[in-house]
């Protein structure tokens, strides 16, 4: 071993240990606000469940659709040559950059009933995704698509193509390699991104506030009552946030081998 | 154990270090500025905690305040009456606060930022309407109309613009589905919800719908001298201003004549008479 990495310089030390800090100290000061003993009864407040339920199914269905979509992008930007293909892929990572809020102004220009798609859905459909879990879903996709496309994508150009040529080579169809080759080769991926994508849907606030709203029992998502009890019911509004805290420590855990590896 | 406290202990003082060095980075003027300081008087600013209702009046106050103290910024702080006194609770820097209800106030007067009695002086009042977009769907008859609305967007019952709001349609006698209700944080962001967002009507302050202009009408509610039906705007100076006189002189300038114009052109009503 370098004897220069056992004795570190001091400075990077002590700034390490700052950044360290910096980062763990918020969530001492969350975790000692919680009162433990009416974690419960907190959690169990009908505002609280409403919430829970609405956030559980708006980002299981977020996933959902970010899966469909995303892993067939994802396939077409790692394996198809297509001019503008770099252009493609920077509007695919665009709403990871992008503020939420304004992504959320975006859908609204889009779905929202004055927008390009918007009127016509109404108009034709009597469907008005607005205000309403639809909407919801449609806002949490938004943001969280995008890390299941990076994740797949990253997967697809590190597989070895002597795999699929093979199958190929020995006759399988197309379809066949695909569903039986490359599919399951990526499938950790597909779940690590998954998972990922998961996490962000959990946690969507400023999209989904500006294009679905605060209806309770139908866009009142967990972030959004975090936010909105800090007034009126702060015990609620920690417990809450002590709930996204464990599902996101819970998801760290399930990806671990990815993210740290075990040296 | 030589690795043990030694780094810990370094790690606080450099820390200390970084904060003592931080405002002297973000203040390092140019020395030409510096010295143009010992001739005009040092820049203060005062800190406005203002309810999100007042959000253009309370600039327009500002700036003409800006005007008769030169040298002096007023920075405003907008939100929901109640989010902005659990920041002043929280210790949030403010000099004055000016809420559209003083039914918040207990919890800053316990934290001892504003005057134990939890109490400020009025100097305005504001009664709710219901808006519609001018072309939106709904054409306002009477309140009762409001059912129309496939999405009613109102205050958090914890502004007091949403506890308001619920005796507004209790007294119409009309029960909305909280499922079709989107509640705002604060009294401009349910404004936005009707003008920029797709509900069909919403309940704000009047002072909101005048605000928005052409692009609402509004249907005047409720009884007027009914002292329920109204929002009685309270302002003071935190017990801990950094610049108490400037503070204070804030206060008079919101509670004055030119002040008072600005807020009845703004939508507003005159402050209760009598004893404050």
């Amino acid at each position: 071993m370098n004897p220069g990495l056992r004795r570190p310089p001091r400075g990077i030390v002590v700034l390490a240990g700052i950044g360290f800090a910096f980062l763990v100290v918020p969530i001492l000061g969350l975790v000692r606000q919680v009162a433990w003993g009416d974690l419960g009864a907190a959690l169990g407040s009908e505002e609280a469940i409403a919430a829970l339920r609405l956030s559980l199914i708006c980002s299981v269905c977020a996933t959902a659709l970010s899966v469909v979509l995303g892993v067939p992008l994802a396939w077409v930007l790692a394996r198809v040559e297509f001019p503008g293909r770099r252009i493609v892929r920077a509007f695919v990572l665009l709403p990871i950059v992008l503020p939420p809020v304004v992504g959320g102004v975006a859908l609204f220009a889009a779905f929202g009933r004055a927008g390009l798609l918007g009127g016509a859905l109404v108009d034709w459909f009597g469907v008005q995704l607005t205000f309403s879990p639809a909407g919801v879903v449609l806002a949490e996709t938004f943001v969280a698509m995008p890390f299941l496309v990076i994740t797949v994508e990253a997967a697809l150009r590190g597989l070895d193509p002597h795999l699929e040529e093979v199958a190929e080579e020995l006759g399988a169809s197309r379809t066949t390699v695909l569903r039986r080759i490359t599919l399951p080769l990526v499938a950790p991926a597909v779940a690590a991104g998954a998972a990922l994508a998961w996490a962000r849907a959990l946690g969507e606030f400023g999209a989904t506030i500006t294009f679905a709203g605060n209806v309770s029992e139908r866009t009142r998502t967990v972030p959004l009552a975090v936010y909105l009890l800090l007034d009126a019911d702060p015990q609620v509004a920690v417990a809450l946030s002590v709930v996204l805290l464990g599902i996101c420590v819970l998801v760290l855990v399930l990806l671990r081998d990815r993210w740290w590896p075990s040296r | 154990m030589t690795h043990g406290p030694g780094p810990v202990a370094r790690a606080a003082l450099v820390g200390a270090l970084v904060a003592a060095l931080l405002p002297t980075l973000a203040l390092g003027a140019p020395p030409a500025a510096a010295s143009s300081s010992t001739t005009a008087p040092r820049p203060r600013t005062l800190t406005v905690s203002a309810a999100s209702s007042l959000t253009d009046v309370m600039g327009r106050i500002a700036r003409r305040f800006e005007r008769s103290h030169p040298g002096v910024r007023v920075r405003l702080n907008l939100g929901s009456s109640a989010t902005l006194a659990r920041q002043i609770a929280n210790g949030a820097p403010a000099d004055v606060l000016a809420t559209a209800s003083e039914s918040s106030w207990s919890d800053a007067a316990i934290a001892g930022r504003v005057r134990p009695s939890g109490r400020g002086t009025w100097f305005a009042r504001n009664r709710l309407v219901v808006a519609v977009r001018r072309d939106g769907p709904i054409r306002l008859r009477t309140v009762r109309d409001v059912r129309r609305a496939r999405i009613l967007a109102m205050c958090v019952r914890s502004a007091p613009c949403g506890g308001l709001g619920e005796v507004l349609l209790r007294r119409a006698e009309v029960s909305f589905p909280e499922s079709s209700i989107t509640r705002a944080a604060d009294a401009r962001a349910t404004l936005a919800a009707l003008t920029r967002g797709d509900a069909d009507a919403a309940i704000v302050y009047r002072s909101d719908a005048v605000a928005a202009g052409a692009r609402v009408r509004y249907l005047d509610v409720g009884n007027h001298d009914n002292v329920e039906d109204l929002s009685v705007y309270s302002i003071a100076p935190t017990v801990d201003a950094a610049d108490p006189a400037l503070a204070r002189a804030f206060v008079a300038a919101v509670r004055s004549d030119w002040a008072l114009r600005l807020l009845l052109d703004a939508g507003f009503m005159r402050p209760p008479g009598g004893r404050r």
